[in-house]
């Protein structure tokens, strides 16, 4: 931590100067070995050095950190690890969450910097963050998406997915390989995924992949059985939804 | 004799039922409005005051009459108190309201037959035949197609469902005393006749129902119309102001105190003045060309730390239109969508023009302009529809390189 080499792409002086001297008063001995101010002087500085952590804001002339990391990408550049840094956009916010991007908030504030610094992130999987930009641009979601194990980071996909479910507030997506926290709520998964997956309860969402059978049991909670072996309670006023959704997708499947 | 005695009873019972009929639909108003807003003075214990403050702090937490949540900045005044249904579980509730409608019924009948204790019996029966089938109902059938929608709640599954047997009752009585009367070989036309009091009571009924349905509708519409427009008043203000635009100045300001404290110190005022003009603009209706051009200053003047020497503007507003009136804001989100959208990408220096001049304003810039097929943001969207309802208009003009928009004042 003692030591970085850190390097900004970011077009207003200003800003600069202020992530200088926060970077100066945080870690004394780090150097700044590069700054730009768009992003063609940002490729020529990927190109020339390659930093411990380089500071990316999200919109400089002349087609932003998406557009740049793109053309990088293709050019075969090197991508350092990257600490987004960006005052208000609510896309890139979204597509940073989605891909387990580390972010700072403009004003930079010390602490979040400081945690930063103690934990350099790892480069960004590029494919899998433009990608993501890409979709929650369009509303949509991506087809991959990362869940936290602790430090880890783990990459699923939503094809793997059979269920989410929430759990005491906590909303969990459940694969074969075990049930993982997303820091989510299900409402604003439901519109997203919706063709694919179906809600069948207040709190829980099914993969129409996954369903295997569905158990109407007059008087009684009618239940979903899942491949995996999972019953899954139907509640009363969502049962004729479920019921016509998976008579489309019987008929889809004869055909 | 005898039978003019039976016949009045008859008509006594039809005042009894009348006016229970008239009450108790009332009275179900006020307790099963469960999904709606409504003031606190109605709220008689089956709503109570929604989550207070919650959230963002300072912010509290409101609901429209459609459910959605959103925000209210503190010191947001409103006349509505957002109320929250209290769900009881069904037999408390069914015991509750059994108890009240049999009070009600004992009361009407006391005060409009005479305190005799068959009326009174009389009074509570007919609260009762009301409770039970109707609550009974709404149990029952709530998961009917009035779910859709939440101001059709449960509540009126089971009074649909007495209104129905009602109808088929009186229909039958039409129907089936004559039948009666025919067979037993009585007179048909007097079957008729005593169908009719029957009949006359389900149209009671239904009118009632229909009416009181009605005024609750209107009702709500007006609760919405006034929290739509207040919603409507909010999301305005944060359209004309990009939190983009906020964030970037704090974040320019914090960058200069260290080594422009002078710098740091005008900023921090022009911010000031641009704050202070944004919430003097959206509490006015109207005001002078002249302010709307000092709080275009204010913000060019901050976006003139941002973007350093590469952004040259100039601005004129001939001393003939300084005093024309304008819709606060209306130019404030134009030139940030030039700052933001047309300036973003370009590298270099970019200028900006804004002239008002025989009686209207032209804004060029020579950034990198707009697609022809570009769909209006919210911000562009929300000065059009401003400008439409007073009678001005916004065209995009035909140019070169960049933008150019034009305002025309009435």
């Amino acid at each position: 931590m003692n030591s970085i080499r850190f390097a900004m792409i970011e077009d207003e002086a200003p800003a600069r100067a202020m992530l200088k001297h926060l970077m100066a008063d945080l870690s004394p001995q780090s150097t700044c070995i590069g700054e730009a101010p768009d992003g063609d002087e940002g490729m020529a500085l990927l190109g020339r050095c390659a930093p411990d952590l380089l500071f990316l804001d999200i919109e400089f002339p002349p087609d932003g950190a998406f557009g740049m990391l793109d053309r990088a990408r293709r050019a075969g550049l090197v991508i350092p690890p990257i600490a987004f840094v960006t005052a208000y956009d609510s896309y890139a916010l979204d597509a940073f969450r989605w891909a387990a991007c580390h972010y700072l908030l403009k004003p930079v504030e010390p602490d979040q910097l400081r945690e930063c610094l103690g934990r350099i992130p790892a480069s960004p999987d590029l494919p899998l963050l433009l990608e993501t930009h890409a979709a929650t641009r369009s509303h949509t979601l991506p087809d991959r998406f990362t869940v936290k194990i602790r430090d880890r980071v783990k990459v699923l996909r939503w094809r793997d997915v059979h269920s989410i479910q929430t759990d005491h507030r906590l909303l969990f997506v459940h694969t074969a390989e075990g049930r993982f926290i997303l820091d989510r709520t299900l409402e604003e998964l439901v519109e997203r995924l919706e063709p694919g997956f179906v809600r069948i309860h207040r709190s829980i969402l099914v993969n129409l992949a996954y369903v295997q059978e569905l158990d109407p049991s007059p008087g009684h909670t009618s239940l979903l059985l899942l491949t995996s072996g999972e019953r899954l309670p139907v509640s009363r006023d969502r049962l004729a939804h479920v019921r016509q959704t998976l008579a489309q997708l019987f008929r889809r499947i004869e055909f | 004799m005898e039978l003019e005695a039976q016949e009045g009873m008859e008509q006594d019972d039809l005042r009894v039922l009348a006016m229970l009929t008239v009450w108790l639909e009332v009275h179900s108003h006020w307790v099963n409005a469960c999904h709606r807003t409504f003031p606190p003075w109605m709220a008689s214990g089956n709503l109570r005051r929604g989550p207070g403050l919650q959230g963002i702090s300072g912010h509290h937490v409101a609901r429209d009459p459609l459910g959605i949540q959103f925000l209210r900045p503190p010191g947001f005044r409103s006349s509505v108190t957002p109320m929250e249904p209290v769900n009881r579980p069904f037999p408390i509730r069914l015991a509750r309201r059994t108890l009240l409608c049999a009070a009600t019924g004992v009361l009407v009948g006391g005060l409009s037959l005479g305190w005799m204790p068959r009326n009174l019996f009389l009074g509570a029966g007919v609260g009762l035949v009301y409770v039970i089938p109707t609550e009974l109902g709404n149990h029952l059938f709530r998961s009917w197609t009035f779910q859709v929608d939440r101001n059709w709640g449960p509540a009126w599954a089971g009074r649909f469902f007495v209104l129905k047997l009602l109808v088929v009752w009186s229909m039958a009585m039409a129907v089936i005393l004559p039948a009666i009367h025919w067979g037993l070989g009585l007179p048909v036309l007097g079957s008729f006749a005593s169908a009719l009091p029957h009949m006359a009571f389900s149209l009671i009924w239904t009118a009632v129902l229909l009416l009181s349905e009605t005024v609750t509708q209107v009702y709500t519409a007006g609760l919405s119309l006034a929290q739509s427009e207040a919603r409507a008043e909010f999301l305005a203000l944060k359209a004309q102001l990009q939190p983009h635009t906020l964030f970037n100045a704090l974040n320019g300001i914090c960058g200069l105190i260290r080594d422009d404290p002078r710098g740091a110190e005008e900023a921090t005022r022009r911010l000031a003045s641009l704050m202070r003009h944004v919430l003097m603009g959206i509490e006015q209706r109207h005001w002078s060309l002249k302010e709307e051009f000092s709080l275009v200053e204010a913000l060019l003047g901050l976006e003139a730390l941002r973007f350093g020497n590469r952004l040259s503007t100039t601005l004129y507003l001939d001393p003939a239109m300084a005093e024309e009136p304008v819709p606060p804001l209306i130019l404030l989100p134009l030139v940030e969508n030039s700052l933001r959208h047309g300036f973003r990408s370009k590298v270099g220096l970019c200028s900006l023009q804004l002239r008002a001049q025989d009686g209207r304003i032209i804004m060029e810039d020579d950034g990198c302009g707009m697609s022809p097929d570009a769909k209006d943001g919210i911000g562009l969207r929300t000065v059009r529809e401003r400008l439409r309802a007073e009678g001005a208009g916004l065209c995009v003009l035909p140019t070169v390189q960049g933008c150019r928009l034009q305002v025309d004042l009435r």
